[in-house]
């Protein structure tokens, strides 16, 4: 069936092409037109003034605000991944082999949050934060912890945080998912042999769990770090970045500047410096990891 | 010894089980929540945020459904999700079949070039696809949305059917080209039916994607016939929105097909959000 004929070709072409096409025009071409956009002044309507390079330039310079959106996406990826990836494993980790009553409403209670859009996510944190009649607020009066209370989406130093608790609930669960579906490709026998060796909690964790899984602990990074980068939904519904620039990440920073003050070619610019951003984010830690992996074997 | 192992193993068994249910109420409370304020009356609402509705009141759903527009922006969701899953399947077995089952120089290439598309963040592509839409006039139109989610989603349905079709015994194909069968007949009566499995992962994951967008609607949609659920559910916002329990009525009903697609689809679901986890 591989043999290369006329024929083949032409049927090949037809299968690919049409695929081939739609994703590219929509997918591929406009980072293209991002990258060309990014070098002019233009408001969407009266003419484009050729700018070279002064867009990034006026992204790094230090008065803007890309630095204070650049940190919050750090923290947000940092906290995620610890949050996110770490605690699933936790959990994965203390849940491998065992059996357990009511491990169906488990599951699906653990995927639950994952499943939800991020606005209806947002919707709830702004049910959970609000200062007078949120959850949050509530419950912490209730077990007598009312000075503890505040407008968690209000005040500029805690609302990052806030959104960051936020993303890491609705995740947990599906780390933990993926950690377990690995978990059950590691035979019992394996686990066994290692408890009859000694190797039990930590040590077992340490050095067999963990070299076992050490694939799928690198992908749920890179998903993490590839989903964390993304995060603009939740955080348009609960504060839209506020308040002042407080919790603007880096895809809303792009979305404010484009069409809040219609500055298509500044925020072309912020787009291409996400996407290498994401980039170096996702390709560099799997080189360093890949490299670190080959010289130890 | 042996007395004490044991002691130990069911103390750690009811600290495990102990951990399970907090993990559990935490999950499932903020939406238990959401779904029994639905019910209440909004003074019953402000008066106790936590006690539960003495009623079933269905008005805060009518009013949601009706007056806050909830349900045209209901199935416009649900018949932008059901289209852009019939091109993506159309589109992504062709593709998937030639990658599995064609040797040829730019292969490997192909498949890369596909698979990078689930890397692209979506945000450095917008500002292009808004300027691109709005001057070709290709805004606000009944096919609007299923452009984007068609580029974007193809990636994942690629990855998934090609690995599937990898499996798929090729005699089978072979026997029917013998017996006179052309290569649609063969993709669309033989190829596509064997997919099963692979086709539900798909669909059941494009239409999460799908149903819970929000950026694209947002920046290609003004037109109030035309938006979506995630886009409708923005009215909610700012100070129109007093009335809290109109509002979870509004997401509950934008949570309600998420949830039965989860609940029938489970297994398929949970296989396609760890297949390229786990194989890595």
């Amino acid at each position: 069936m591989n043999i290369a004929s006329k024929k083949n070709t032409w049927t090949l072409l037809w299968l690919l092409l049409p695929g081939l096409l739609v994703y590219t025009l929509i997918a591929v071409v406009p980072i293209i037109q991002a990258a060309y956009l990014s070098l002019f002044d233009w408001n969407g309507s009266s003419s484009m003034y050729f700018l070279g390079l002064d867009n990034y330039r006026e992204i790094f310079s230090s008065y803007s605000d890309y630095w204070n959106a650049f940190k919050n996406t750090m923290l947000y990826v940092v906290f995620c991944c610890i949050g996110q990836v770490g605690l699933g494993f936790l959990f994965a980790v203390l849940f491998i082999n065992r059996k357990f009553r009511f491990g169906a409403l488990f599951r699906s209670a653990l995927y639950l949050p994952c499943i939800l859009a991020p606005v209806v996510i947002g919707f709830l944190g702004l049910m959970i934060y609000n200062p007078r009649f949120g959850l949050l607020n509530t419950l912490l009066s209730l077990v007598g912890l009312e000075h503890l209370g505040r407008d968690w989406l209000g005040d500029p130093n805690v609302v990052i945080y806030a959104l960051i608790a936020i993303h890491i609930w609705q995740f947990i669960g599906y780390y933990t998912t993926i950690f377990l579906a690995a978990a059950q490709g590691i035979s019992p026998e394996i686990l066994e042999v290692a408890e009859i060796d000694g190797a039990v909690g930590l040590a077992k964790t340490w050095y067999v769990i963990i070299p076992l899984l050490r694939n799928t602990i690198f992908v749920c990074l890179t998903i993490c770090i590839a989903g964390t980068m993304k995060v603009f939904d939740q955080i348009f519904v609960m504060t839209k970045g506020g308040p002042g620039v407080a919790s603007e990440v880096l895809a809303l920073y792009m979305y404010n500047n484009t069409f809040n003050r219609f500055r298509y070619g500044f925020g072309s610019a912020i787009s291409i410096v996400i996407l290498l951003t994401s980039f170096v984010m996702i390709v560099i830690p799997r080189w360093l990891i890949e490299r670190r992996v080959r010289s130890v074997e | 010894m042996m007395e004490t192992k044991r002691i130990k193993g069911g103390l750690v068994q009811v600290l495990l089980y102990v951990l399970f249910a907090i993990i559990c109420v935490v999950n499932l409370y903020p939406v238990f929540w959401v779904v029994a304020s639905s019910f209440k009356t909004n003074q019953e609402f402000l008066v106790s945020l936590l006690a539960l509705p003495t009623r079933f009141e269905f008005t805060n759903y009518v009013k949601a459904w009706q007056e806050s527009r909830i349900g045209v922006y209901f199935f416009n969701s649900l018949y932008v999700a059901i289209l852009s899953i019939v091109v993506i399947l159309f589109l992504a077995v062709m593709v998937s079949y030639a990658l599995a089952r064609y040797s040829f120089k730019l292969r490997n290439t192909i498949y890369a070039f596909f698979l990078i598309g689930m890397l692209i963040p979506v945000h450095s592509t917008l500002v292009p696809i808004f300027v691109t839409f709005s001057s070709l006039g290709l805004a606000n139109k009944w096919f609007t949305l299923i452009l984007p989610y068609v580029g974007f989603n193809m990636p994942f349905a690629i990855f998934i059917l090609e690995s599937f079709i990898r499996t798929v015994p090729i005699e089978i194909e072979e026997a029917a080209v013998i017996d006179g069968c052309s290569k649609p007949a063969i993709l669309a009566r033989i190829v596509f039916p064997l997919c099963g499995p692979a086709v539900a992962t798909v669909c059941v994951m494009t239409f999460f994607n799908i149903w819970n967008d929000f950026i694209f609607p947002l920046i290609l949609v003004t037109d109030n016939n035309l938006k979506t659920v995630q886009l409708g559910l923005q009215n909610f916002i700012g100070p129109r929105s007093a009335n809290y329990p109109q509002m979870m009525a509004a997401l509950t009903i934008a949570i309600i097909p998420v949830l039965v697609t989860y609940f029938v689809f489970q297994k398929s679901l949970i296989q396609g959000m760890s297949a390229g986890a786990v194989k890595g």
